[in-house]
């Protein structure tokens, strides 16, 4: 007399139980797009600093990279130039400290 | 008894259609729920591609901008070097050519006193020997001697060291040896020719995320100013070294005074000590004229300077 009482029982169970692995799901997908938010905010963050890139203002509309190349090179010619120019004073400090006192002696022997 | 049965039986079948119904229900929400959650997945993959791409892509764009940070920070390093370079050099240049003026003057004075100096004997390089020599002309090529042969030009070559010393003869003579200097270092580049290597300025705006300025802009007042205190010390240099030498044509004109009160006390011939003299004052003179014109060009590039750093 009480099985179909029982049946019932168990068929309302098993409907209460399989509706928590929706709940489940739902929780599980909630957490996916937090992440994906906050993914999305740190592509806005990177976005925002390729734009500022494109408002700095390059000469003939060169790129960072051939700046940075045309950097480059330009340096090591200045500073080999400035080698020379260094390397061409101290000779010329040089040959001066060796001429003024014989400029002198020669006055002070000849002229005075 | 039997009727109940029939109930029951039909509750049953009726509890089952809607347990079915229900069942059917579920599996459609769990369907949809899973194809959500499969989709955001794939969503959130495929961000975290991106992501890591666009990370990428700007640690690249970050590590030049570092790079040219850096070499814009070399460059500054490099300008200023620059500048102290180009002040090392004019004041070189400076120098040589006061040397060689300097030298000029003092050695065509002794050139110009010789005629007439008696020398006695003298002995050649050739191993000759000159007697009762008086000089006559002195020149680059040689000096012109009067003596008991006869007259005759001796080259530089063969005229004894002392000689060659005095009138800065031959191949060791000072005035050649600093013009040899002077064009070996005229020959060199100055730093006229290093201004067109700056690197041309990059501004990153100053609401930029994460970037520091890069480089300082070099303007054109800039390289006016350098140019003008360049030329300022340039001029300091030349004002120096006319003031030291009026000092020195000074001393020489009271050492010559002396000498001519000397002279006229003892009752000998004083005149060649008084030309000596008014010559040496006549010099101070015209070098004290140089450095005030030096002086007043100074004044006016401090004025330009003046001008220039306030339009800047």
């Amino acid at each position: 007399m009480y099985r179909p009482l029982i049946l019932t029982g168990l068929a309302a169970t098993l409907f209460a139980s399989s509706c928590d692995k929706v709940g489940t799901l739902k929780n599980e997908r909630a957490k996916i797009e937090v992440e994906i938010q906050q993914i999305s905010k740190e592509m806005v963050s990177i976005d925002d600093k390729f734009e500022s890139l494109r408002t700095i203002h390059l000469s003939n509309g060169m790129t960072l990279e051939r700046h940075l190349e045309e950097s480059v090179k330009k340096n090591a010619e200045l500073e080999a130039k400035l080698a020379d120019l260094s390397k061409n004073c101290a000779e010329a400090e040089a040959a001066m400290s060796v001429f003024r006192p014989r400029l002198d002696t020669y006055k002070a022997k000849y002229l005075y | 008894m039997f009727e109940e049965s029939k109930i029951w039986v039909t509750l049953v079948l009726v509890s089952l259609i809607i347990s079915f119904s229900y069942y059917i229900h579920y599996q459609g929400t769990v369907d949809d729920a899973n194809l959500a959650l499969q989709q955001s997945q794939s969503k959130l993959t495929g961000m975290k591609d991106l992501l890591s791409i666009r990370k990428k892509a700007w640690s690249e764009k970050e590590r030049v901008l570092n790079k040219i940070k850096a070499e814009a920070d070399k460059n500054t390093t490099l300008l200023e070097t620059q500048e102290t370079l180009g002040q090392r050099y004019h004041k070189a240049d400076s120098d040589f050519k006061y040397a060689l003026e300097s030298m000029r003057e003092s050695v065509e004075r002794t050139r110009n006193n010789a005629p007439g100096t008696e020398l006695g004997e003298i002995k050649l390089a050739n191993g000759k020997t000159l007697l009762n020599v008086k000089i006559r002309k002195v020149e680059e090529s040689g000096i012109s001697f009067i003596h008991a042969d006869g007259v005759g030009t001796i080259p530089s070559d063969q005229v004894p060291e002392n000689l060659k010393e005095q009138y800065d003869l031959g191949p060791n003579a000072l005035v050649s040896m600093i013009q040899q200097a002077q064009t070996a270092f005229l020959q060199e580049p100055g730093t006229d020719g290093t201004n067109n290597t700056s690197i041309p300025p990059l501004e990153i705006p100053a609401g930029s995320p994460s970037i520091s300025p890069i480089s300082k802009k070099i303007s054109v007042d800039d390289s006016k100013i350098k140019s003008i205190k360049l030329r300022m010390a340039e001029l300091d240099s030349r004002i120096a070294n006319c003031s030291g030498l009026a000092a020195q044509y000074r001393t020489a004109a009271k050492s010559h005074q002396s000498l001519a009160e000397a002279a006229k006390y003892r009752g000998v011939p004083s005149t060649r000590h008084t030309e000596n003299a008014n010559k040496n004052l006549a010099q101070a003179a015209l070098l004290e004229n140089q450095k005030a014109g030096l002086v007043e060009e100074r004044g006016k590039l401090a004025v330009e300077l003046d001008y220039a750093i306030r339009g800047k």
